[in-house]
C-alpha cells in the first residue's frame, strides 16, 4: 500500500507546523517510518508504463522534514515570517500562498517533468523514437493547451478577488474588543509608535494586548517607508502628508520581528523593532511603565529625535537604565503630535530643507547645535 | 575670486570626487575597493587606447565600426557594449553577495557602498547589459530574417547606439569621479529629491537612463518601421520568422513604454534643477505619481526583456529538434497578447501602496492573465521538442534549462500577483529571487544562447563548443545556488537592499548564495576563455555555408560573414521558414537570373557625436558645469540639423559585376564544402552546408 | 505594392489635393469651434472644456485619415491596425492611471 509524503497521519503533518527540531521528535516523528517507500508512476507516451520507485530511509526523513523546519523557521527568538504565522491575517496570507502553490503547480509540474523527458526520449541518438518534422499543430492539443491554464487562471481569480477583499489593509479585524489604537510614525532609520489614548510613545518596541486587534495610522516624517511584521501580517507603505491603515492582531503572547522595507539611506538595516504582544493585565503595568520612564516628547526633544539615527542611538541619547536595551519610551504626548506631522506638509508654504527631517541640512544644522 | 572660477569652469566637482584618490587617503577595505574599480576603468580605458594605437587600429575602427550604418556592424558594437557591462554587472552582484554571506558579521563593504553596489547593479544590468544585448540581437538578425538591405532609418540606428553608449560612459564615469545614486534602479523620490541627496549620485542616474531611454525609443521606432515597410517581396506577416515577430513585438513596446520613463526621468530632473515640486512632499508634490509613471514604462520593460528572448527560444527549440515550429500562430497570437496586456498590470509593483482592494484585486488579475499565453508558448516549444530530432547544442542547452527553471519564476511570478501574498514578499529578497529567476534563464540565457547561434553569421567561424558547455553549465549552476535560497530567505522575513542581518537563521543560505556567486564568477571567465579559443581556433570551426546549424529562416541562406549588402538579389518568398522549404525541395543554393546595381546608406558620424557628446552633456549636467552641458546641446543640435538639411552626402553604389563575382565566388566556395549531417554538427567537418537526412520511420 | 485602382498622373493629383483640402477644411473648423466657444462663453467652464476634448479627438481622427492617409482600405490595413493598436493602448495606459491616482488619493486621508 502506498503512502504519500504528505499523509493524512497527523503526527506527520504537525511536523510541518511546530517549529524547531525539538517539537519534531517529541510529536513522535517516529510515525514517519511508516512511509517506507513512494511510489511515482510516469506515464511513458505509448502503452508501456514505467515506474519508478523511491525508497527514503527512515532516519535520513526525520531529519531531513525536521531540518527543513527549522532551516525556514530559524533559531532566532523573534518570529519573523508568515511561515509561521501568529495571527489571523497572516495566517490567511500564508493559507493563500499554499493554495496558489498548489494549484499553479498543476501547470508548472508538467513543464519541470516533461521537458528532460522530451529531451532524452527525443534525443538525435534516440533511433527507435518516432520523427515527425512537419507535425507543427493539432487541435486536439491546442484546446487544452489554453483551457487548461485559462481554468487554472479563473480559479485563482476568484480566490484572488475574495481573499485581496478580506485582507485589505485598512479593514478592522473582526472582534469583540475595541481596536487598539497606534499611530506610527517612520523616521530616519526608526519608527515612532504613538499611543494617542495614553499619551505614551516608545521607539523600538511596539507592545500590545493578545488577541485584540491593532488599528494603525501610519505617516513619515522623512521619505517614503514601509512598515511590516511579517509574523502577523504584510506590509503597507508610509508616506509624508498622507495617512496610510493597517490592522493586525496576535493570537498568542509572543515577541515578532518588525522593520522597514523601502530603502531610506544608511541605517535602513538597522530600522528594526520588536512587535511584543501581551496580556491584557501585563499590557497595563507595561503602559504605566512608559508613563513612568519615559523622557518627555515636546516639539524640542521631537526634533532631536527627528534626526537620522538609529534605535540604538536613540536609546543612547534619550533612554536611561530603566528602559530596556535599544527601547526608548516617551510620555506627556500631544494629542495632535500624529496630525500635527502629517499637516505640516499641507499648506502653501513649503517646508524647507531645515526643518525637513532626513534631510542633509536638518542632520547638519543638528550636528552644529 | 579662484573659487568662484573654479565652479565656474568645474561646477561643483572637487578633490572629494576623485575615487581613485580614496584609498590613499582612507585605506581601510571598502575605500580600497572604491578606489580599485576606478584605477581597473582607468586602466582598462589606457590600455585599451595603447592597444588601439600599438596595432594601429584607430583606422579601421573609425571608419569600418564606428561610423558605420551597417545593421550587423551596430548590432556588434551593441552586443560587445553588453559583454562589457555584463562583466562589471556580475562583479557587482558578486561582492553583494559576498558581503551578504558575511552579513550576519558585518561583512566588509560600507552600508553606502552596498547602496550604490545594488543601484549601479540593477541600472546596468537592465539598461546597459540587456537592453543593449537584445538590441544588438535584433539589429544584426531582423533585416537578415525579412529579407531587407538595412533597416528603414540607418542614421538613426547609429544614433541609437550612440546615445546608448553615452548612458554607458556616464554610468562607468561615476565609478571614477563621484558616487552613483543608492536609490536603487528605480530611484523612488523623495528620496531622490535634492534635498535628500544633493550629490551628484541621482544625476548622474537621470542622465545615464534618460540618454539610453531616448536612444532605446528611436530603435523602437526603426525597427516597428523597418518590420512593417522594408519586407522582401511576398513576405506576408505570417511568413516572418518568430524572432522577427517577437521583436516587432519589442518595438512597439519601446515605442510606448520608455516615454513614460523618460517624462518620469525629467520631472525628477526638473525637481532637481530648478526647484519643481512634482515628486516633493511639500507644495502639491505626488510621489505615488513617480511609483505610476516609472512602473508604466518599468512593466512593458521587462517583457522588452523577455520577448527578444523567446524569439531566440523559437528559433533554436525548432533548428535544434530539426523540427518545424509547432503552432507558429499561435505563438504569434500569444506573442501579440502578452505585448498588449503588458500594459495593463502595472499597478503589480505597488500592491502595498495603499489601493483598495478593488483596484489590486484588477491589477492582480490582469497580471495573471499574462501567464496564460505565456504558460501557452513554453507548451507549444515543449511540442516543437515532442517527435523532433534533439541535438544538445550549447543554445538548446540554454533553451532546455531556460524550460524548467523560467516555469519556476512564473510560479513565483502568480504568487507574487495575488496582493495577499505580495503584501508579505514586496520588497523582500523572495521578490529579488523571482525577478532574477526571470531574468537570468529567461533573459540572459536567451540572449547568450542567439549569440552562441548566430556568431558563425556574423563571424564566420562558430564558437568553441567545449568551453560553451562548461559556460553554460556553470552559468546554471551559479543561478540556481545563488537564487534559490533567496526565495526561502525572503518567505523568513528578509528585506532586500540590507547590507547586514542579525538573524542568525539567514546565515546558511547566504553562504549557499555565495558559492553560487562563485560559479557565475566562473562563468563570466569561460565566456572570456570561450572567446579567446575560439578566435585562435577558428580555422577548425570554419563556416563557409552559411548554415551551420541546417535551419530554416532567410539569414543562413547568406554567406559568413554576411556582406554589406545583405543579399544580392532581393528574395522572393512563397512559404513561412523559406529557406528550409527550398532546402527539401534542393534549390537551397541558387544563383539569380539577373543582378542589379545596389545602393546603400553612406557613413555617418551621429552615432559618435551622439556617444561624446551625449556623455559631455550628461557629465555637464551633473557636475553643474552649465557651460559644458550648453556647448554640448548645441554641438547635438546642430550636427541633427545639418545632417537633416544635408542628407546622406555619401551613399555607396556597388555595382551588378560587384555582386554577381562575390556572389559567385561564394557559390563556388559552397559547392566545394561536402555537407555534413547532424551528427557531424560539432565536428571540424562542418563548414556551414547541411545535408538532408532521412530517418527511418521508427515504431514507436 | 498592390494598387486597387490604377491612376493616370493627373488623376492621383487631383485625388491627393481634394484629400488636402477636405481634411484642411475639416481641420479648420474644428479649431474655430474651440476658439469660439472660448471667446463666446457660451457654455460652463466643464461644459466647454469637455467639447474641446471631445472636438480634439475627432481632429485626431480627421488628421490620420486625410493626413496620414490611414484609411479603412486594404492596403492601409496594417497602419489602421497600428493606430487601433496605439489608441488601444494609451486609452489602457490613460484611463488605469486616473482610476488609480484618484483611487489613492482617496485612501491617503
Amino acid at each position: 500500500m502506498e503512502q504519500s509524503l504528505l499523509s493524512s497521519n497527523p503526527s506527520v503533518r504537525s511536523c510541518f507546523c511546530l517549529a524547531g527540531i525539538v517539537e519534531a521528535k517529541s510529536a513522535g516523528c517516529g510515525s514517519i517510518s511508516c512511509v517506507k517507500s513512494a511510489k511515482l508512476r510516469i506515464m511513458g507516451s505509448g502503452p508501456k508504463r514505467r515506474t519508478m520507485r523511491l525508497q527514503f530511509s527512515r532516519r535520513s526523513l526525520r531529519l531531513l522534514l525536521a531540518g527543513s523546519v527549522v532551516l525556514l523557521t530559524g533559531c532566532s527568538d523573534k518570529n519573523q515570517s508568515f511561515l509561521t504565522p501568529d495571527g489571523p491575517v497572516s495566517a490567511l496570507e500564508h493559507y493563500h500562498m499554499w493554495l496558489i502553490t498548489l494549484i499553479t503547480l498543476i501547470v508548472v509540474a508538467p513543464v519541470v517533468v516533461g521537458v528532460p523527458l522530451l529531451a532524452w526520449r527525443y534525443r538525435y541518438g534516440n533511433t527507435r523514437a518516432r520523427y515527425a518534422p512537419n507535425w507543427d499543430f493539432s487541435t486536439a492539443l491546442e484546446w487544452p493547451m489554453w483551457l487548461v491554464p485559462v481554468a487554472i487562471v479563473a480559479v485563482l481569480s476568484v480566490y484572488l478577488w475574495i481573499y485581496t477583499h478580506e485582507l485589505d489593509p485598512y479593514r478592522s479585524i473582526a472582534a469583540d474588543k475595541p481596536p487598539l489604537r497606534v499611530q506610527v510614525v517612520g523616521l530616519d532609520w526608526k519608527w515612532l509608535f504613538i499611543y494617542p489614548d495614553y499619551h505614551i510613545a516608545t521607539v523600538g518596541e511596539m507592545a500590545f494586548p493578545q488577541d485584540r486587534p491593532v488599528s494603525m495610522e501610519l505617516t513619515t516624517d522623512t521619505v517614503m517607508q514601509s512598515f511590516m511584521i511579517p509574523a502577523l501580517g504584510g506590509q503597507i507603505y508610509a508616506m509624508p502628508g498622507m495617512v496610510t491603515r493597517l490592522n493586525l492582531e496576535a493570537d498568542r503572547t509572543g515577541e515578532f520581528e518588525g522593520m522597514n522595507t523601502q530603502y531610506n539611506g544608511d541605517g535602513f538595516h538597522a530600522q528594526h523593532f520588536q512587535a511584543v504582544a501581551i496580556t491584557p493585565q501585563d499590557f497595563d503595568s507595561w503602559v504605566k511603565t512608559v508613563q513612568h520612564n519615559g523622557a518627555a516628547l515636546n516639539p524640542t526633544s521631537y526634533g532631536i529625535l527627528a534626526r537620522s539615527s538609529t534605535p540604538a542611538e536613540v536609546h543612547n541619547q534619550f533612554g536611561d537604565a530603566a528602559m530596556p536595551k535599544d527601547i526608548t519610551f516617551f510620555n506627556d504626548v500631544a494629542s495632535r503630535l500624529f496630525a500635527g506631522i502629517v499637516m505640516r506638509y499641507h499648506g502653501d508654504r513649503a517646508v524647507s530643507p531645515a526643518e525637513e527631517p532626513g534631510t542633509v541640512a536638518y542632520n547638519a544644522k543638528l550636528a552644529s547645535k | 575670486m579662484s573659487h568662484s572660477f573654479w565652479s565656474l569652469v568645474f561646477g561643483r566637482l572637487d578633490f572629494d570626487s576623485l575615487d581613485f584618490l580614496k584609498a590613499f587617503f582612507h585605506p581601510d577595505l571598502n575605500d580600497v575597493i572604491v578606489s580599485g574599480a576606478s584605477w581597473v576603468v582607468i586602466l582598462g580605458a589606457v590600455v585599451t587606447a595603447a592597444l588601439l594605437t600599438w596595432f594601429r587600429l584607430w583606422g579601421p575602427l573609425w571608419s569600418k565600426w564606428l561610423i558605420s550604418v551597417d545593421h550587423k556592424r551596430i548590432g556588434v558594437m551593441y552586443i560587445v557594449l553588453a559583454l562589457i557591462m555584463l562583466a562589471r554587472g556580475v562583479l557587482e552582484g558578486v561582492v553583494m553577495r559576498a558581503q551578504q554571506a558575511d552579513g550576519l558579521h558585518g561583512g566588509f563593504v560600507s552600508a553606502d557602498h552596498f547602496a550604490q553596489l545594488f543601484s549601479t547593479h540593477g541600472t546596468i544590468m537592465i539598461f546597459f547589459m540587456a537592453m543593449p544585448f537584445l538590441t544588438g540581437l535584433i539589429n544584426i538578425v531582423v533585416p537578415l530574417q525579412i529579407g531587407a538591405r538595412d533597416v528603414s532609418f540607418p542614421m538613426l540606428n547609429s544614433l541609437s547606439l550612440g546615445l546608448t553608449v553615452s548612458g554607458a560612459m556616464l554610468v562607468m564615469i561615476s565609478l571614477v569621479i563621484g558616487d552613483f545614486s543608492t536609490g536603487g534602479w528605480t530611484a523612488y523620490p523623495p528620496y531622490t529629491e535634492p534635498d535628500f541627496q544633493p550629490g551628484a549620485g541621482v544625476d548622474y542616474w537621470i542622465w545615464a537612463v534618460t540618454l539610453a531611454g531616448l536612444g532605446s525609443t528611436l530603435t523602437g521606432i526603426n525597427f516597428v518601421v523597418t518590420i512593417l515597410k522594408e519586407r522582401a517581396p511576398g513576405m506576408t506577416l505570417l511568413r516572418m520568422p518568430i524572432f522577427t515577430w517577437n521583436a516587432l513585438c519589442t518595438s512597439l513596446l519601446l515605442v510606448f513604454a520608455m516615454p513614460p520613463l523618460t517624462v518620469a526621468g525629467l520631472m525628477l530632473a526638473a525637481d532637481r534643477y530648478l526647484g519643481f515640486h512634482f515628486f516633493t512632499n511639500t507644495l502639491g508634490g505626488n510621489m505615488m505619481n513617480y511609483a505610476n509613471l516609472f512602473w508604466q514604462f518599468g512593466h512593458p520593460e521587462v517583457y522588452i526583456l523577455i520577448l527578444p528572448a523567446f524569439g531566440v527560444y523559437g528559433e533554436v527549440i525548432a533548428t535544434f529538434s530539426g523540427k518545424r515550429l509547432y503552432g507558429y500562430v499561435t505563438l504569434v497570437i500569444a506573442t501579440m497578447a502578452i505585448g498588449f496586456l503588458s500594459f495593463g498590470v502595472w499597478l503589480h509593483h505597488f500592491f502595498t501602496m495603499g489601493q483598495d482592494a478593488d483596484v489590486n484585486a484588477v491589477f492582480g488579475i490582469a497580471t495573471m492573465l499574462i501567464g496564460i499565453p505565456t504558460g501557452v508558448k513554453v507548451y507549444d516549444w515543449m511540442a516543437t521538442m515532442f517527435r523532433g530530432r534533439i541535438r544538445f547544442s550549447v543554445p538548446m542547452v540554454y533553451a532546455l534549462a531556460f524550460m524548467v527553471l523560467f516555469v519556476l519564476g512564473g510560479l513565483t511570478g502568480i504568487l507574487l500577483a495575488n496582493p495577499t501574498v505580495d503584501f508579505q514578499v514586496h520588497n523582500t529578497l523572495f521578490l529579488v529571487a523571482h525577478f532574477h529567476n526571470m531574468l537570468i534563464p529567461g533573459t540572459l540565457f536567451g540572449m547568450l544562447a542567439g549569440y552562441t547561434y548566430w556568431f558563425p553569421k556574423v563571424f564566420g567561424f562558430r564558437l568553441n563548443d567545449r568551453w560553451g558547455y562548461i559556460a553554460a553549465f556553470s552559468w546554471i549552476i551559479g543561478y540556481f545556488l545563488a537564487f534559490m535560497p533567496l526565495y526561502a530567505v525572503g518567505l523568513m522575513g528578509m528585506t532586500r537592499r540590507t547590507v547586514s542581518y542579525t538573524n542568525s537563521a539567514f546565515e546558511p543560505w547566504f553562504l549557499v548564495a555565495g558559492a553560487g556567486a562563485f560559479f557565475v564568477t566562473v562563468a563570466l571567465v569561460t565566456l572570456c576563455v570561450q572567446l579567446y579559443v575560439s578566435i585562435r581556433d577558428r580555422e577548425l570551426t570554419r563556416d563557409i555555408g552559411g548554415d551551420p546549424w541546417n535551419a530554416r529562416t532567410l539569414e543562413w541562406a547568406t554567406p559568413s560573414p554576411v556582406p554589406a549588402y545583405n543579399f544580392p538579389v532581393m528574395p522572393h518568398i512563397h512559404a513561412l521558414d523559406a529557406f528550409a522549404v527550398a532546402k527539401e525541395a534542393g534549390f537551397g543554393y541558387q544563383e539569380p537570373t539577373s543582378y542589379s546595381d545596389i545602393h546603400l546608406p553612406g557613413n555617418t558620424w551621429a552615432g559618435v557625436i551622439a556617444a561624446v557628446f551625449g556623455t559631455a552633456l550628461g557629465f555637464g549636467l551633473v557636475w553643474h558645469m552649465w557651460w559644458l552641458a550648453w556647448l554640448s546641446l548645441a554641438v547635438l543640435a546642430v550636427s541633427l540639423i545639418a545632417r537633416a538639411l544635408l542628407g546622406d552626402r555619401h551613399p555607396v553604389k556597388i555595382p551588378a559585376t560587384e555582386v554577381r563575382r562575390q556572389y559567385r565566388a561564394w557559390l563556388e566556395k559552397v559547392r566545394a564544402v561536402t555537407p555534413v549531417t547532424r551528427a557531424l554538427e560539432w565536428d571540424h567537418r562542418n563548414c556551414g552546408v547541411a545535408a538532408t537526412e532521412y530517418f527511418e520511420e521508427a515504431a514507436e | 505594392m498592390l494598387v486597387s485602382k490604377i491612376r493616370s498622373r493627373e488623376d492621383a493629383y487631383r485625388h491627393d489635393l481634394r484629400g488636402y483640402q477636405a481634411g484642411f477644411i475639416l481641420a479648420a473648423i474644428l479649431t474655430i469651434i474651440p476658439f469660439a466657444l472660448v471667446a463666446s462663453g457660451t457654455f460652463s467652464t466643464i461644459a466647454t472644456l469637455w467639447v474641446i476634448g471631445v472636438i480634439a479627438l475627432i481632429q485626431i481622427a480627421v488628421h490620420i485619415r486625410y493626413f496620414l492617409h490611414v484609411d479603412l482600405s486594404p492596403e492601409r490595413r496594417e497602419e489602421l491596425y497600428l493606430m487601433l493598436f496605439s489608441g488601444a493602448l494609451v486609452t489602457l495606459m490613460i484611463a488605469g492611471m486616473l482610476w488609480l491616482l484618484f483611487n489613492l488619493h482617496t485612501r491617503m486621508m
